[in-house]
């Protein structure tokens, strides 16, 4: 933006603030999220998708004049579970699991992604407060170690193993700004991602504070058949069992008619 | 070609699965076994969850043993009775197992005590069948007549035990107790595993109980489909880990490996069979036993306790 356009907003703004005799607003800014879908239907085909997220930066009148231009993060946090990390120890000459530290209610996928490195966007205390980063995201231990075994070797375990499986990412080119208030999002779900529900939190910064943050959600659901399988395993369980065994014994009957004429 | 599976929530590669089910299918047609020994660690190597696999082969293991059970059948070579009592050790093993699965899963040694079972008793078999095979080539080639496996008036060492019966067909008459054992043990192991024990029940009931090798074999079929049945419909109930769509693939290639595995095995001899099956459960011993003792790649890793809960 100009410099005349920001002078021009400042002007806006002290007029509306002496009409409405109100304290400068911390945010004036707002952020819409908008996805082109809401849900991601999983098909036999399923092989991982992008997704990717627009959000517009929407000033009203009360917009203060920043200097310097925004940065943008975006966070994107998939179903929780409980996940157990486990270390294979020698035991009589062989590898066996050993010591184990559990995280409750981690995120099974968790994305970080930003439009430059997180370092210069915010400090480490904001980086802390708001998960920004693999190396600041929060995980809930349960259960206590022995004084031997590191905690954080622990944690860096887990989240190379994430890394590795693409169910933990992390970017500093993920987020892109396509002009001055329309910024471009986009992160992988992989084909082992969990059904569920995304959370996405964009999170707009100038000079390494928060200035506005914007949500959204987008549901991996199973659909068709895949679909139609799931809920018959969770819903009948006993009628699916069957189904298996009868599909077996077919199975088996007919290789033995159609192989016998061979 | 990608599909994905509903219940293990992962894509897979359809030829893949395909290909692993035929060859598995190949082997256990050539050796009159169900694979699963093969096929557990297999997919398991694939990348999906030991829980879906155990649970989801158990299916495809119940139609190739029916498929050949059918044909035993047709030659009168089942001895439903003997069937039946094994069987019904075999439901009493499954359950057992069935509970020892989850507490190992709970205290996070499955991955080892399925390690370590597959290495002792591949080990162990292996070396048991390679050492008979090479005994049997060797007697032949010097011209000397094999050795019988059952001798006149055998009857075996369990003579003194009570609850006695008969069983014509594997010209048997003995307690049914060390039967229903053999039976509960191949069940537990089975269900902790995801194997048949088609590779247990035969070499069990020929040198141990010294029945005749077709009927053996007829009875371990027998019993493979009733006790994979069975646990197809337990995991299906109680752990709603069976993957239909895996089942399906695993069958398709299965049924259709089988059959050129057999046509192919009626050309061979007995002896090279078994020597070649004992190669090859060595082989996979070996690997359970490079894994224990070479360095892991991944010191740590990550499992989801009680997904389905």
């Amino acid at each position: 933006m100009s410099v005349p356009g920001r002078m021009l907003l400042l002007g806006v703004l002290l007029a509306n603030l002496s009409l409405a005799g109100l304290a400068l607003p911390a945010r004036a800014e707002k952020l819409v999220v908008v996805l082109a879908a809401e849900r991601i239907g999983i098909t036999s085909s399923f092989s991982g998708t992008q997704v990717v997220a627009i959000t517009v930066v929407e000033r009203d009148g009360q917009s203060i004049s920043r200097s310097g231009a925004y940065d943008a993060v975006a966070l994107i946090r998939g179903p929780e579970r409980t996940q157990v990390t486990r270390r294979k120890v020698r035991w009589a000459g062989l590898w066996v699991n050993g010591p184990s530290r559990t995280y409750v209610g981690a995120p099974t996928y968790f994305a970080a992604i930003a439009n430059r490195p997180f370092a210069d966007i915010a400090g480490d205390d904001l980086r802390a407060e708001h998960n920004i980063g693999l190396d600041f995201l929060r995980l809930s231990t349960r259960g206590r170690l022995p004084g031997d075994v590191d905690d954080k070797a622990f944690r860096d375990a887990f989240v190379a193993a994430k890394r590795t499986d693409g169910l933990y990412v992390e970017s500093d080119r993920g987020v892109t700004f396509i002009n001055d208030t329309v910024l471009r999002a986009s992160f992988p779900l992989p084909a082992n991602t969990p059904v569920g529900s995304y959370k996405i939190d964009v999170l707009l910064l100038s000079q390494g504070a928060i200035v506005a943050r914007g949500e959204a959600s987008i549901d991996l659901v199973k659909e068709g058949f895949e679909a139609s399988v799931f809920r018959a395993s969770r819903e009948q369980p006993l009628l699916y069992g069957l189904a298996s065994v009868v599909l077996a014994i077919a199975m088996g009957w007919m290789a033995g008619i159609v192989f016998r004429r061979n | 070609m990608t599909v994905y599976l509903p219940i293990a929530e992962l894509t897979v590669n359809l030829f893949l699965i395909l290909g692993i089910g035929t060859a598995v299918g190949f082997i256990s047609g050539l050796f009159g076994v169900g694979g699963g020994f093969l096929l557990t660690p297999l997919l398991i190597f694939s990348g999906i969850s030991p829980a879906v696999v155990v649970a989801s082969e158990a299916s495809q293991i119940a139609a190739t043993a029916f498929s050949g059970a059918l044909a035993y059948a047709r030659r009168s070579l089942i001895d439903y009775r003997l069937g039946a009592v094994l069987v019904s050790g075999g439901v009493a093993g499954s359950l057992l197992g069935v509970w020892l699965f989850s507490l190992l899963r709970r205290v996070g040694q499955l991955d080892f005590a399925i390690g370590i079972a597959y290495l002792i008793l591949l080990g162990g078999i292996g070396i048991l069948m390679l050492k008979e095979a090479v005994g049997t080539m060797r007697a032949k080639l010097s011209g000397a007549p094999p050795p019988a496996l059952r001798k006149g008036g055998d009857h075996g060492w369990a003579h003194g035990l009570p609850f006695k019966m008969r069983f014509h067909k594997s010209k048997l008459y003995m307690s049914v107790l060390p039967i229903i054992a053999l039976g509960a043990a191949i069940g537990m192991i089975g269900s902790v595993l995801g194997v048949g024990g088609g590779f247990l029940t035969v070499p069990a009931l020929i040198y141990l109980f010294r029945v005749p090798t077709t009927v053996a074999i007829g009875v371990s079929l027998f019993y493979t489909v009733i006790t994979m049945s069975a646990a197809s419909l337990l995991h299906a109930t109680t752990n709603l880990t069976v993957d239909i769509v895996l089942s399906l693939l695993l069958m398709i290639g299965g049924v259709v490996g089988a059959q050129y595995g057999a046509s192919v095995g009626q050309q061979m001899k007995g002896e090279e069979l078994r020597a070649l099956l004992a190669l090859l459960i060595l082989a996979v011993a070996g690997r359970f036993f490079y894994e224990f003792v070479a360095i892991p790649e991944r010191l740590y890793s990550i499992s989801i306790p009680d997904v389905w809960s």
